[in-house]
């Protein structure tokens, strides 16, 4: 390299250096000089999981309560028929209020815990990354996962129920994707060294989803963990 | 045959205009969405985050002047030692994402994700020009070198 070649670089590196910082300046589209680290955050996916389960457990606590009710209240109409009736039938109310009342209760913290859920979920502004357990749990729930990957590595493999949306498509999906209800829950995947799944859960949020999640261990996390 | 090639001034100057314009028009989609082509950088997963925005802000222009200067034919010898340098780059990035099966958009020509754009078929395209780059810079005289040899000649005539 001549010293006259050197010096045309040093002129053409110098012109793009004050053509890039001018032009980025007054760019209405104009970005950070140095960006922000992308950061997973999985702070949420815990406490998510976490209220999920007790949502599960009180509905199952609700549950016996409400069978159990039932047969006491079949056992005691027979006894009522059978037996004396006016002392059974004070026994029978007051049996039948204590379990009323812990059934009301049982209720009670049922949606509690449900109207808290929403609330994290509804507070959802972007999308939120979450972790294989909460991942699973969602899919239990059978809440829409969305394969971002291309048909190609969708068609080799996904997770069972998946509906595929290549982000790299994403203009030939935009239709269906838009067709499906806003206020759902959505779980967003690819493999796992990807982004489109990042890149296609901001952009439901753009398009107005409101509860989109990450799952960033994606398809081969699911596989080696063995899940359907 | 190829040095016969790359010693026509038409084909080179052709050869020059062809390389400049196809980097200029590269270089308008990325200045107009910079947070979109940096996505794309980012996606390759080669460079600290630090570096993903300078590149999506500069990177562009840097294709667009060195076009730019190859098409008007002034400061030809940098511009092509400048475009080859970027061209093994893109190669390279290229490669490692094939070859690590990233899923990811080119980010050529367009910053449009839902761009198709075969990775393989980039890499044979920027082979292909990195080879009439390296025919120029070897081969090929430059515009400016042309310029003062002429000068020199009618400087002798005279």
């Amino acid at each position: 390299m001549d010293k006259r070649s050197l010096w045309q670089i040093c002129g053409i590196l110098l012109l793009t250096l004050l053509a890039g910082i001018f032009f980025n300046l007054s760019n209405p589209n104009r970005i950070q000089f140095i960006g922000d680290e992308k950061n997973v955050d999985y702070s949420a996916s815990d406490s998510l999981l976490n209220a999920l389960r007790i949502q599960d457990s009180i509905q199952k606590a609700a549950d016996s309560l409400m069978t159990n009710s039932s047969r006491r209240e079949d056992s005691l109409k027979l006894l009522l028929e059978q037996k004396l009736k006016d002392s059974l039938l004070a026994v029978q109310k007051d049996s039948l209020k204590r379990v009323q009342d812990s059934v009301k209760a049982a209720k009670q913290k049922t949606e509690d815990s449900l109207k808290n859920t929403q609330t994290q979920s509804q507070d959802i502004a972007k999308p939120v990354d979450i972790k294989i357990d909460f991942a699973k749990a969602l899919f239990d729930k059978k809440h829409r996962f969305i394969d971002a990957r291309d048909v190609s590595d969708f068609d080799a493999g996904h997770i069972q129920g998946a509906l595929n949306i290549p982000y790299h498509d994403l203009e030939k999906y935009r239709e269906k994707l838009n067709s499906l209800p806003k206020d759902q829950v959505y779980v967003t995947y690819c493999s796992s060294a990807c982004d489109v799944s990042i890149d296609m859960a901001y952009a439901m949020v753009k398009m107005g989803f409101k509860k989109v999640y990450i799952f960033h261990g994606g398809w081969d996390e699911w596989k080696n963990a063995g899940y359907p | 045959m190829i040095r016969r090639l790359f010693e026509n001034r038409n084909f080179v100057i052709a050869a020059r205009i062809v390389l400049g314009a196809i980097f200029m028009y590269a270089s308008f989609d990325k200045m107009a969405n910079p947070q979109a082509f940096a996505d794309i950088i980012d996606n390759y997963k080669m460079l600290p985050v630090q570096l993903v925005n300078p590149l999506a802000i500069f990177l562009p222009w840097l294709e667009f002047l060195t076009g730019l200067f190859l098409v008007t034919g002034k400061w030809v010898q940098g511009s092509l030692l400048i475009y080859t340098t970027l061209l093994v780059i893109f190669i390279i990035a290229l490669g490692q994402a094939l070859v690590r099966g990233l899923d990811i958009s080119c980010g050529c020509f367009s910053v449009n994700p839902s761009t198709t754009s075969e990775v393989w078929l980039r890499i044979i395209e920027d082979l292909a020009m990195l080879a009439v780059c390296i025919g120029l810079l070897k081969y090929g005289e430059s515009s400016d070198t042309d310029v003062e040899t002429e000068i020199e000649n009618q400087k002798t005539i005279i």
